[in-house]
C-alpha cells in the first residue's frame, strides 16, 4: 500500500480497509485441551436444528462426565452442494471430521480417498447394531467406510382430485411402474395434467430402479465383476421409458430437473401422483394446504420384485480428521437406537437400528384421530416402516458407483434429449465407459451388486 | 433539424414500450410469481397474494439478513478497493515516464481475457495458502482492481491538462499530493462511474463466492439464493422471493447515483 | 509530444503496486499455475504428478469438449444482436422523446440486476408446462418451445438473458459515441437530399465505426467467457447444451478432476486471445479511422 502521508480523508479511508478486512477474518480460539470435532449434515436445518443441537449438547456433556472436553461444530450443508464444498475444504485441508453422505455421492469420497475405515475404532456389536442391508453399502473392499444412519424409503404421495378428473383412484396406480406407465399418457391426454414424474437423467432413481426390477447391467467374468449394459433386458428397461418420455407421458423436466422439480410441480397441481420420501408431506401441508388436503398416501410404487428402495443417509470420518477415534464415536452416538428413534419421532424419517424400530411408534394409527392430518402422515409412516421390512438399498457397494452413475446420467440424460438419439446407441456408450471405468478400479464381484428375490418369494418375515 | 415524419415518431414511440417492457417485465413477472401462494397457477397473476414466500426467504435455512449484511459489506469494500487502486495505477501509466511502462499496462490489459472461473482453481490454492478460505477477505481481495478499472482511469487522465498539475508542482506538491488534489477531483466523474460498475459486479459477483464461502453465516446474497435454489424440499417460491429482495437495494442505489450516470461519461470507455 | 512532469524512479511503482500485487499474484501467477497444473493429473486429494500432454489429448479426443466449443462458437451471434439492440436502444433514447430520461433508467435496470436474479426470472418465463412463454405462444395458436430442455433452445435461452443483461450497458456506450457526432454533420448530409436511413448510413455509422468495433471485441470475450447465464438458466442440462466454461466447472468442481480442467481452461484462453488479436486486427484495417 501507499502512505497516506498527511492526508487524512487517504487515511480515513485506509484505516475503515483495514479495519473491515481484519473484522471479516475470523479469528478461531484454540484451546489445546478442547477436542473440536465438526460435524456436517446433509439438509437437516432448518427444521431438525433442535433435535441435532441437543443431541450434540448430550454428547458433549456425556463425554465431559468422561472428563474429555469436546466441542461439536454442527454446519448443514444443502444437498446439492455437498461435493462442492467437501472438495473445496478438503483442497484448502479443512476437511471437517464427520460428514453425513447419500447413498448417492458416498461413494464418490470414497474413491477420492476422503474416508476411513471405522473398524479400529467402533466395537464389533456397534456395527452390528444396524441393518445389514444399510450397513452393506458402506461395506466397500473389506473396510467400513461409515455406519448407516436414517433411511427413508419411499410412500406414493397422491393428489385424489386429480387423479379423479382422470378416472383413477390411488389403489389404480399403487403397484409396479409398469401400472403407472400404462396409465400416464393416456391421463396426461385427458386431463392436461401428468400422472407422476420421477428424476430420470439428473439424480437418476431409474438405476436402482432398473435393480429393483430385477434386471442387473453387470455380468461376472473370470470371477470379476463386468459391465453388461447393452443386452436387450437393459435395452427394453430403458426403451420403455424412452417411449414414455417422447410420449409426453412425464414432464419433461423429469430428464433435467432432479429431485427438486417433484415437489414444485406436485404443489402446484401439475403432477397427481409422486414416488417419495415421506418427509416431503409435512412440507406440503405447511406450503401447499390446499393441495395437502386433496392428498392421500399409498404404499411406494415398485419394480416386479416388489420390494422398494432403501435410501440411506450414512455417517463417515474423512481422512484429514486430527481426531479420528472422537469422530468415530460421535458418529456412533449420532446412529445409536435410542438417537435414532429420537429422531425418527420427529420426522417421516425410519431408523438403520431395528431396535428402534420394534417401538410402538412405527404402528399404523389405530384411532380416527381428530387431527386428520396427523393421521395421514402418520399412516405414511407405517406404510413406509412395513415396507422396509421387505426394501433393499438398490445400490451396488462399488467405489465405482458414482462415476457409473454420473456416466449414464449424462448419456441418458441426452438420449432423453435429442429425439435422433437411439437406446441402443446410448447403451453401447454406456456400455464402453463403464467397460473401462470397471477395468481400471480395484476387482470387485457381483456379490457387490444388490439381487434379491421377488418380495413374495420369500418367506413372510417377523420381527 | 427538420421535424420528425410521423413514420419515424410511431417507430421510435413503439421501440420505447417494447425495450421498456423488455427491460422491466421479466423482474416485475418474478415479483408477481413470488407474491403467489405454492399452489398458485403460475399463469395466472391473480391467482391469489401472499408475503408468506418473503417470510419464509427470511427465516429459511439462517435467513437472508447475514447474506445482505456481507453482501453490503464485501460491494462496499470492493468498489472501494477497485476505485482507489485503479485511480492510483493510473496516475503512473497515464501522467508519468518510465520503463517498461507500456509492456505493464499490456500486461494489465490481457488479464481481462482471463476467464476466471479458469483460474479460479489455483486462486482458490494461493487465497488458502494465504490463510484466507472462507473469510470475506478472500471474496473481496482478488477483485481489489480491474484492468478495466485502470483502462477507464487511465482515458480519464490522459484527458486532463498539463497546466493543472505543473501548477500544483511548483506550489510544491509531491506526486501523491498531486494525484489527490488535482487529478482525483477531475477525474471524479469517471471515479463515480467505476465505483458504480464495481457495485454492479461485486453484488452481482456468484461464483467466486460460491467456491470460497463455505460457513453459511459468512454467505452473500446471490450464494444465499444459489443455495435456496437447491435445497431440496424448498419451497422454490422463496428463492423468487429472495431474487426480488436482493434487487431491491441495488435499483435504490442505482436511481440515487442517476445524476452521475450521464451519458458523456461513458466516452472515456469508448475514445482512446 | 506531451512533457513529463520529473519524478524519482521509482514513484511510478509505488503507484502501481497495489495493483500490480493484485493482478499478478491472483491472475497471473494464477494463470501460470493453471498452464502447470494442465499438465499434471491434480486432483483435490492427490498432489499433483506431470503427465506430459495426457490431458489435452484427453481433451481433444473427447466430444463434449468439441461440442462445446462449437456451442461458444455460437454463442457469439449474440454480439451482432447485441450491437443492433443496443444501437437501436441509443437512437431511442436520443431522439428525445418526452420519455427518454425515465426510459433511459428503465432500460438500464438489467444491467444492475444480479445475474443470477436474472437468471431466476427467466427461468420462470421459460418453464415449459407453466411459464409465461409458453402459454402465450399456446395461446396464440404456436407451437410450444422446450426452452430449457432442447437444443438449441437452451442456448438461446442462455443467450437471451445475455442479451436481456448486457443491452443497456452497450447502449450507454453508443449513447456516448452518438452524442459526439456532430450535429452539422448530419444536417449537411440531410440537406444534400440524403434521406433518414442515408444519413444514418453515410455518416452517423462510419463515425462511430470505432466504437462499434470496440463493443464487438468487448461482447465476444465476454461471450466466449459466458458462465453464470448458462449455470442458473438451463440448471440440469447436459454438458452438451452448454459452453466451455461451464465444462471447466463441471470436470473441476463437480468431478474433482482438476488437472483436465485446468488444460480446458488454457485452450479457452488460447482460443480468447487468438480471437481477440483477429478481432482487433479485422477492425483496424476495417475502419482505417484512428482508435
Amino acid at each position: 500500500m501507499t502512505e497516506p502521508g498527511r492526508c487524512s480523508r487517504l487515511r480515513f479511508v485506509a484505516c475503515l480497509a483495514l479495519a473491515a478486512l481484519s473484522l471479516s477474518t475470523c479469528a478461531e480460539d484454540k484451546n489445546g485441551r478442547t477436542t473440536t470435532i465438526e460435524l456436517w449434515t446433509l439438509a437437516l436445518s432448518p427444521t431438525f436444528d433442535d433435535f441435532i443441537t441437543s443431541r450434540i449438547r448430550s454428547y458433549e456433556s456425556a463425554r465431559a462426565e468422561d472428563g474429555e472436553t469436546v466441542r461439536v461444530e454442527w454446519v448443514d450443508v444443502p444437498f446439492d452442494a455437498l461435493d462442492r464444498k467437501l472438495i473445496a475444504a478438503a483442497a484448502a485441508n479443512r476437511a471437517p471430521d464427520v460428514v453425513n453422505f447419500s447413498d448417492m455421492t458416498f461413494a464418490r469420497f470414497v474413491s477420492l480417498g476422503a474416508l476411513i475405515d471405522l473398524r479400529p475404532y467402533l466395537p464389533e456389536e456397534t456395527i452390528q447394531q444396524y441393518l445389514p442391508g444399510a450397513r452393506s453399502i458402506a461395506e466397500i473392499d473389506g473396510q467400513l467406510l461409515a455406519v448407516p444412519w436414517y433411511l427413508t424409503t419411499q410412500t406414493l404421495i397422491a393428489n385424489e382430485r386429480l387423479l379423479g378428473d382422470g378416472g383413477l383412484e390411488a389403489d389404480d396406480i399403487a403397484g409396479t411402474w409398469d401400472d403407472l406407465r400404462a396409465r400416464a399418457v393416456a391421463f396426461h391426454e385427458r386431463t392436461g395434467v401428468h400422472l407422476f414424474s420421477l428424476p430420470m437423467g439428473r439424480e437418476t432413481v431409474l438405476l436402482s430402479a432398473m435393480l429393483a426390477e430385477g434386471v442387473a447391467p453387470f455380468a461376472e467374468r473370470d470371477g470379476r465383476l463386468v459391465a453388461s449394459f447393452d443386452t436387450p433386458k437393459v435395452v427394453g428397461f430403458l426403451e420403455e421409458w424412452v417411449r414414455l418420455f417422447r410420449a409426453g407421458g412425464v414432464p419433461r423436466e423429469a430428464a433435467t430437473g432432479g429431485f427438486a422439480h417433484l415437489i414444485d410441480l406436485y404443489q402446484r397441481r401439475s403432477i397427481a401422483a409422486m414416488n417419495t420420501s415421506p418427509n416431503f408431506l409435512r412440507r406440503i401441508r405447511d406450503e401447499a394446504p390446499s393441495v395437502f388436503d386433496e392428498t392421500v398416501v399409498a404404499p411406494a410404487v415398485t419394480g416386479r420384485l416388489r420390494r422398494s428402495h432403501i435410501a440411506t443417509m450414512v455417517l463417515g470420518v474423512t481422512s484429514q480428521s486430527e481426531h479420528p477415534e472422537e469422530a468415530a464415536r460421535l458418529t456412533a452416538w449420532m446412529t445409536s437406537p435410542d438417537n435414532q428413534l429420537a429422531f425418527a419421532r420427529l420426522v417421516n424419517i425410519l431408523p438403520s437400528t431395528p431396535e428402534s424400530l420394534q417401538h410402538e411408534h412405527f404402528d399404523p394409527p389405530t384411532s380416527k384421530a381428530e387431527d386428520e392430518a396427523a393421521n395421514r402422515i402418520a399412516a405414511s409412516r407405517a406404510l413406509a416402516a412395513h415396507s422396509l421390512r421387505s426394501a433393499v438399498a438398490f445400490t451396488p457397494a462399488l467405489a465405482t458407483w458414482p462415476d457409473l452413475r454420473r456416466a449414464f446420467e449424462d448419456r441418458f440424460t441426452r438420449l432423453l434429449l435429442d429425439d435422433n438419439d437411439s437406446v441402443t446407441r446410448a447403451a453401447a456408450d454406456i456400455q464402453r465407459s463403464w467397460a473401462s471405468t470397471l477395468a481400471a478400479a480395484a476387482p470387485a464381484d457381483l456379490s457387490a451388486i444388490p439381487r434379491p428375490l421377488p418380495a413374495s418369494l420369500e418367506a413372510p418375515t417377523r420381527e | 433539424m427538420n421535424r420528425r415524419p410521423a413514420w419515424l415518431a410511431i417507430w421510435l414511440g413503439l421501440c420505447a414500450i417494447a425495450l421498456a417492457v423488455l427491460a422491466i417485465g421479466p423482474a416485475l413477472w418474478l415479483l408477481l410469481i413470488a407474491l403467489q401462494p405454492a399452489e398458485a397457477d403460475m399463469n395466472d397473476p391473480f391467482a391469489g397474494l401472499t408475503l408468506r414466500n418473503f417470510i419464509g426467504a427470511f427465516s429459511e435455512g439462517r435467513g437472508l439478513a447475514e447474506p445482505l449484511v456481507n453482501s453490503v459489506l464485501v460491494t462496499l469494500f470492493r468498489a472501494g478497493l477497485n476505485v482507489l487502486l485503479a485511480a492510483l495505477a493510473a496516475y503512473p501509466l497515464s501522467r508519468m515516464r518510465f520503463r517498461g511502462r507500456d509492456t505493464l499496462f499490456v500486461l494489465i490489459l490481457a488479464t481481462m481475457m482471463i476467464p476466471e472461473q479458469v483460474i479460479v482453481v489455483p486462486m482458490f490454492r494461493i487465497v488458502v495458502s494465504m490463510g484466507l478460505y472462507d473469510t470475506l477477505t478472500a471474496v473481496v481481495l482478488p477483485f481489489g482492481v480491474s484492468a478495466f478499472g485502470i483502462y477507464l482511469c487511465r482515458q480519464a487522465f490522459v484527458a486532463i491538462p498539463w497546466e493543472m498539475e505543473e501548477a500544483a508542482r511548483i506550489d510544491g506538491a509531491n506526486a501523491l499530493q498531486t494525484w489527490w488534489h488535482v487529478i482525483v477531483p477531475l477525474a471524479a466523474p469517471t471515479l463515480a462511474t467505476l465505483a458504480l460498475f464495481s457495485v454492479i459486479a461485486a453484488w452481482s459477483d456468484l461464483l467466486w463466492p460460491l467456491v470460497v464461502l463455505q460457513s453459511e453465516h459468512k454467505h452473500t446474497l446471490p450464494v444465499a439464493i444459489n443455495e435456496l435454489l437447491g435445497r431440496f424440499a424448498t419451497n422454490i417460491r422463496y428463492a423468487y422471493a429472495a431474487s426480488v429482495l436482493s434487487l431491491i437495494p441495488i435499483i435504490t442505489l442505482f436511481i440515487a447515483s442517476q445524476r452521475f450516470l450521464k451519458a458523456g461519461l461513458f466516452a472515456g470507455a469508448v475514445k482512446g | 509530444m506531451p512533457r513529463r512532469l520529473d519524478h524519482h524512479p521509482l514513484t511510478p511503482f509505488a503507484f502501481l503496486a497495489p495493483a500490480l500485487a493484485i493482478l499478478g499474484v491472483f491472475w497471473l501467477l494464477a494463470l501460470a499455475q493453471v498452464f502447470y497444473y494442465s499438465f499434471t493429473n491434480y486432483t483435490p486429494f492427490q498432489t499433483p504428478e506431470f503427465k506430459g500432454f495426457e490431458n489435452y489429448e484427453r481433451l481433444l479426443s473427447s466430444r463434449a469438449f468439441w461440442v462445446c466449443l462449437g456451442n461458444a462458437a455460437a454463442y457469439l451471434l449474440v454480439t451482432p444482436v447485441l450491437i443492433v439492440l443496443s444501437m437501436q436502444a441509443a437512437f431511442v433514447v436520443r431522439a428525445r422523446l418526452r420519455c427518454a430520461p425515465g426510459l433511459r433508467v428503465l432500460l438500464f435496470l438489467p444491467v444492475v440486476t444480479p445475474t443470477i436474479v436474472a437468471a431466476v426470472a427467466w427461468r420462470v418465463l421459460y418453464n415449459e408446462d407453466a411459464g409465461l412463454l409458453n402459454s402465450t405462444l399456446a395461446a396464440l395458436g404456436l407451437p410450444e418451445i422446450r426452452w430449457l430442455t432442447e437444443r438449441p433452445w437452451t442456448l438461446v435461452s442462455a443467450m437471451l438473458v445475455t442479451l436481456w443483461k448486457g443491452f443497456g450497458f452497450y447502449m450507454m456506450v453508443f449513447l456516448a459515441a452518438l452524442i459526439a457526432v456532430p450535429r452539422e454533420l448530419e444536417e449537411a448530409a440531410s440537406l444534400d437530399g440524403a434521406g433518414r436511413l442515408g444519413v444514418l448510413r453515410h455518416v452517423v455509422l462510419p463515425s462511430i465505426w470505432p466504437v462499434i468495433a470496440l463493443v464487438s471485441i468487448i461482447s465476444s470475450i465476454a461471450a466466449l467467457k459466458v458462465f453464470d447465464e448458462l449455470f442458473v438458466t438451463i440448471r440440469g442440462a447436459p454438458i452438451e447444451h452448454q459452453t466451455v466454461v461451464p465444462l471447466v466447472y463441471q470436470t473441476a468442481f463437480e468431478r474433482g478432476e482438476y488437472g483436465l480442467a485446468c488444460a480446458i481452461g488454457i485452450t479457452l484462453f488460447a482460443v480468447i486471445l487468438g480471437f481477440s488479436l483477429l478481432n482487433l486486427r479485422l477492425s483496424r484495417s476495417d475502419a482505417g479511422a484512428p482508435r
